[in-house]
């Protein structure tokens, strides 16, 4: 036998083994189409009662009113907008005015504004806010008198100047 | 080809349609039902399938364009409809593509509709045991005798992509069979 083994003084038609190897494969399908179609079974009578069901359904689907859903993505997609734009107007122009009114307040008297600012500052807890108020109002008052008795002062000296 | 454009008229037709519909089931049933079994190799699931696969062809006729014949078009339904099947059923059963096979063998072996012996058994351990794809492809080129071509158009695959599915499926069930 020669590197091929193919026996000496034999030789075989052009193409032949990839041949068969297709006629192998095509055999093995035929060999498994006959086993499987034989060995799966229906039903007696199951083609005809099959239609029978398949047409009731489709008669049943017909009867039954058509539904068109409200709910697909594009009309939800529609009610998510309007109410963020409702959302929007409603809240975001009724906050723009009172900010507007605190920074009016707060140029015109900050000192006695102070309070409002702190009303809407952060969140903080009642004793701090208390706390904070006092403070603010101790700060204020103190500062008045340190005001009055430096002015008193520079009065009294101008008058012994003079 | 003329003969399927009128008929696809009278299938689209409302005074025609219901009842050229009953010639459409008529033709297809068996051919569909065979495919769709050897998907879902349960009878039970199989008539399931069969059914909500007409349904949906009737529902879709308006709007079939006939890009492809309508054998085609409904074979691709059969095979969608029974692919989604057996993921909807994996998924309730909440197990993975190796257990839905021991799963439906194991159905198999129940099923008073299948008749096999262990060769058969083993033959549909075999395919199984395939990846879908060529499960797919050899179950279209030898259970239901369609054309490379055919089988290209129902699973929008290269002619060449398939061909080589289908060579590997087979020897893969030859080394499985002969192990």
């Amino acid at each position: 036998m020669n590197s091929n083994n193919t026996p000496k003084g034999f030789k075989v038609p052009k193409g032949y083994f990839e041949d068969n190897k297709t006629k192998i494969l095509e055999n093995i399908g035929n060999v498994l189409h006959e086993i499987t179609e034989d060995n799966f079974s229906v039903p007696e009578n199951y083609f005809e009662t099959s239609k029978r069901d398949i047409l009731n359904k489709i008669k049943t689907e017909k009867q039954q009113p058509k539904v068109i859903s409200i709910f697909n993505y594009r009309i939800a997609i529609g009610i998510a907008a309007s109410l963020l734009l409702l959302f929007t107007l409603t809240f975001v122009n009724q906050k723009q005015p009172e900010t507007n009114t605190i920074a009016t307040k707060q140029l015109q008297d900050p000192v006695l504004n102070q309070k409002e600012g702190i009303k809407h500052s952060l969140p903080l807890s009642k004793k701090d806010k208390m706390l904070a108020i006092f403070v603010e109002d101790n700060t204020t008052e103190d500062d008045l008198i340190e005001e009055f008795l430096l002015e008193d002062e520079i009065a009294s000296t101008l008058e012994e100047d003079f | 080809m003329i003969a399927e454009a009128t008929f696809i008229e009278e299938l689209k037709h409302p005074t025609t349609r219901d009842r050229a519909f009953s010639v459409l089931i008529d033709k297809y049933q068996k051919r569909l039902y065979w495919h769709i079994r050897k998907i879902v190799m349960i009878h039970e699931d199989a008539d399931d399938v069969l059914q909500n696969t007409f349904i949906k062809v009737y529902k879709g006729l308006t709007n079939f364009k006939q890009e492809s014949n309508i054998h085609t078009w409904m074979y691709r339904i059969a095979h969608n409809e029974a692919i989604t099947f057996i993921r909807k059923r994996q998924k309730r059963l909440q197990i993975n593509s190796e257990e839905m096979n021991t799963q439906i063998l194991t159905d198999l072996r129940a099923d008073v509709y299948f008749n096999g012996d262990e060769i058969e058994y083993k033959l549909q351990q075999a395919l199984l045991e395939l990846p879908e794809k060529q499960r797919t492809v050899f179950q279209m080129k030898y259970y239901d005798d369609l054309k490379f071509k055919e089988i290209s158009e129902i699973l929008a695959t290269s002619e060449g992509a398939l061909k080589a599915s289908f060579h590997h499926a087979t020897k893969k069930i030859q080394t499985y069979l002969t192990q």
